[in-house]
């Protein structure tokens, strides 16, 4: 009874000890503007933290007090994302896309078709954030245009597992495609601006906010996912880590003219978690 | 069960489009020296460059899918025969476009003289003003076609105001000042004679001022002034000093050779700006500032050394005149003004600014494709005081900022000078008056590979696509490219009164502002 208050005080020392660290901490990416040129979560993204590992603990907690045997399981996953965009480059060579860190949320469902074989679907937020930047000339001098997207992503997946067991660790690899809503996209755009003061007054100005989705964007994503990781079986439970890569084969725009330069999100992802039993024979 | 996992997976397939097209330069898909190629280069270019499509109604794809054929049975470039075609489907495509900007010019193959090429120029801002006077398509394009000083037949067809109603008639016909010998348009001797302070560019800036009315050098911490004599601008009948109690003009002569003679040198007058303060005159209240000024032109002239100094002299006594605290007022009057430097917007009204002052926003492009628009960036002018306090010294006139500020345009008032309407619609006590403006609100620099978007070109065929970079929309985050901003009291033009010395328009202004001091 005694647990969930000391399990909240333990991970909101976490939680303060992450977000006072975020500023610094490459693993945890950003939003506003620091002195570095990156940006720093907005406080939704770390209450959303703070809950995710409240409830990774909670599970975990009480995974040690239940024990099944069942072939299908279901858990909850954290993980760190890395991703970046795929785009024709064309002829502004000045441009390119440098992939951005984001996190993801999954809740795996599993079923075990027998000791090799599994099929694995679920729920995933993920996000796949990336900076558009593009080196510009004035006059004599140079300036840079930047467009740091936050975007999270929806996704159910449905891939097609294969491990090999020796005894309580499993090497597992997994293939197959997914499908996903782009559920919000920030901004941070910095473009040049043309209303500057005598003193350069307003050259660094942004403008930041959440995009309005238009018929533009095409927020239905279809792509394939591939991972490989390890898993550990606890008798009553499953730790898995595993490193996935996924790329769309959707464009991040709708199509609405001739000739369009397609962007397809490309994604690294390394995720920890844990998965249960639900009740039957596994 | 198997039919309808293929079902999902085909839906799935279509949904998910792939597509290898690769962007090109615009020039190089006219390397083949073909129509379509040129066609080809020009509708990618405009595709990917062109920031208002998202205000803009042309159906681009429809333009593609209905000129590509037509230009491909065109064929080759080489071929003077195809000349007058090609004109009429680029004019056709670019009329109707918004950006009143825009201005493409293509070099034709000249069908009289052979290996002669003239220039054809669109500009869908003008080609707009001429059909709100009622001219047709067909008289329009024969007016441009085959004249290679672009505007000059044009010109004739656009709405009376655009070559009338201008900071130099309204000096001269409303206040009495002359700057022609009799009624020629040739340049009076006594203003011709001044050239002393000539920049490497032909530009020389003359400064008058009824507060140095004999003429004098005044030596100020960024140079001597020179004030030229008030009576080489006063014409037979001047009222100027009675309407006003204190005014400065200056006047920007341009030297070039001349076209038809290339031994022999032409002075024109490129660029005007007054500034006065008023007094009690006929139905005019005292105690208004009232600048008009041709273009915004200042920032240019600030480079030179030789420019420099009588260019902020006229600063000086502008300021001299906001800060004076017994001024109730503000008339700017950008009427025939042509837009010009953005930094000028900080030179005439950053010293009436308290903090920083949003007049609107700017979209900018990100990437290749047509919607690929950045979010909405407030645009500022800041508060100078302090950066200009060599030259404007330590008097305020921040109090003009809560005070009527009223904005006079036209049809022709282009660009920056649209920006003043907008500056007047975000002030505290702001109003235009007059005309409808013209509707060419994007901002320019640089090139398509410099800026991400704006001016290209399609090699030697379409020498230039002048375009902005980025659109500049109200404070509203409203866009009026290609429409213009419509005044809030709106003043037709009188041709016949105008040029008898009765502005019903500046009248309506200075009402407006008495009634604005008396709420």
């Amino acid at each position: 009874m005694s647990l969930v208050p000391f399990c909240c005080s333990i991970t909101e020392a976490w939680y303060l000890e992450i977000t006072r660290q975020c500023y610094w901490n490459p693993l945890f990416p950003i939003i506003e503007e620091s002195e570095s040129g990156w940006y720093s979560y907005p406080i939704i993204w770390r209450i959303m933290m703070r809950k995710t590992i409240i409830a990774v603990m909670l599970l975990f907690l009480s995974s040690m007090a239940y024990a099944s045997d069942s072939p299908w399981s279901i858990g909850l996953a954290a993980g760190y994302s890395n991703a970046s965009v795929l785009q024709n480059e064309g002829y502004r060579i000045d441009t390119d896309y440098i992939s951005g860190h984001g996190f993801s949320i999954s809740i795996p469902v599993r079923y075990d078709v027998n000791g090799y074989f599994a099929v694995e679907t679920g729920l995933t937020y993920i996000q796949k954030n990336f900076r558009l930047r593009k080196i510009g000339r004035e006059s004599t001098s140079s300036f840079t245009m930047t467009q740091d997207q936050i975007n999270g992503f929806v996704e159910i997946p449905l891939s097609c597992c294969f491990s090999i067991s020796n005894g309580m660790a499993s090497a597992t690899a997994s293939f197959g495609p997914y499908i996903g809503i782009w559920a919000h996209s920030y901004r941070v755009e910095k473009p040049y601006n043309s209303s500057k003061g005598l003193g350069g007054e307003g050259s660094g100005d942004i403008a930041a906010g959440f995009h309005s989705f238009t018929a533009a964007d095409n927020r239905f994503e279809f792509g394939f996912l591939f991972s490989a990781g390890m898993e550990f079986d606890f008798t009553s439970s499953i730790l898995f880590i595993r490193g996935m890569y996924d790329i769309s084969v959707t464009d991040l725009a709708a199509s609405y003219q001739i000739d369009q330069v397609e962007s397809h999100n490309s994604t690294f992802r390394v995720e920890a978690g844990l998965r249960l039993p639900i009740g039957g024979r596994r | 069960m198997k039919k309808s996992i293929i079902l999902i997976i085909a839906a799935l397939l279509v949904l998910a489009s792939c597509s290898d097209f690769t962007p090109k330069a615009p020039y190089e898909y006219a390397d083949d020296g073909t129509w379509e190629g040129i066609f080809s280069g020009f509708w990618h270019g405009m595709n990917e460059n062109y920031v208002f499509w998202n205000v803009d109604d042309t159906d681009w794809d429809g333009v593609y899918r209905k000129y590509m054929p037509l230009f491909r049975d065109l064929g080759e470039y080489d071929n003077e025969d195809t000349s007058e075609d090609a004109a009429r489907y680029f004019y056709d495509i670019v009329s109707g476009l918004s950006d009143g900007h825009l201005s493409v010019t293509v070099n034709l193959k000249n069908s009289m003289f052979e290996g002669e090429v003239e220039k054809f120029s669109i500009a869908p801002g003008y080609i707009r003003l001429a059909k709100q006077n009622g001219k047709t398509d067909e008289a329009i394009f024969e007016a441009i076609y085959g004249n290679n000083e672009f505007g000059s037949n044009l010109l004739q067809l656009l709405p009376p105001e655009v070559m009338r109603e201008n900071t130099r008639n309204i000096l001269s016909y409303v206040y009495g000042l002359r700057f022609t010998k009799g009624t020629g348009s040739e340049i009076r001797d006594e203003i011709l004679s001044h050239s002393d302070y000539t920049n490497s560019e032909g530009k020389t800036v003359l400064l008058y001022s009824n507060g140095h009315a004999s003429g004098e050098t005044v030596s100020k911490d960024w140079g001597k002034v020179k004030y030229y004599p008030v009576s080489d601008v006063l014409g037979d009948n001047p009222s100027i000093n009675d309407c006003f109690s204190s005014w400065t003009l200056m006047i920007v002569l341009s030297t070039s050779r001349s076209s038809s003679d290339k031994n022999a040198y032409s002075t024109t007058i490129e660029s005007m700006a007054f500034a006065g303060i008023t007094k009690n005159h006929g139905n005019t209240i005292p105690g208004i500032v009232y600048t008009t000024f041709s273009n915004f032109m200042f920032a240019g002239l600030i480079r030179s050394d030789y420019t420099k100094a009588g260019t902020y002299g006229y600063l000086s006594d502008f300021h001299d005149y906001k800060a004076d605290p017994s001024v109730k007022g503000l008339v700017v009057d950008v009427r025939g003004n042509t837009g010009g430097y953005n930094l000028d917007r900080e030179y005439l009204f950053g010293d009436i600014m308290k903090e920083k002052h949003q007049f609107g926003y700017q979209r900018s492009k990100m990437g290749y494709n047509r919607l690929d628009f950045s979010a909405l960036l407030p645009v500022y002018i800041y508060p100078e005081a302090g950066n200009l306090q060599a030259i404007y010294g330590s008097s305020d006139a921040t109090h003009l900022y809560d005070k009527p500020f009223a904005v006079i345009t036209n049809c022709y008032s282009v660009s920056n000078a649209e920006m003043a309407a907008f500056l007047a619609k975000s002030m505290p006590k702001g109003c235009q008056i007059g005309g409808t403006t013209f509707g060419a609100q994007g901002t320019l620099a640089g090139d398509y590979l410099d800026m991400n978007a704006g001016s290209f070109t399609v090699g030697d065929y379409i020498s230039q696509v002048y375009t902005p970079f980025a659109q500049v929309v109200d404070i509203n985050g409203v866009s009026h490219e290609g429409k213009g901003c419509v005044p809030d009291i709106e003043v037709p033009f009188n041709k016949d009164d105008f040029e008898d010395g009765t502005d019903s328009r500046l009248q309506s202004a200075f009402d407006w502002v008495k009634s604005a001091i008396e709420d």
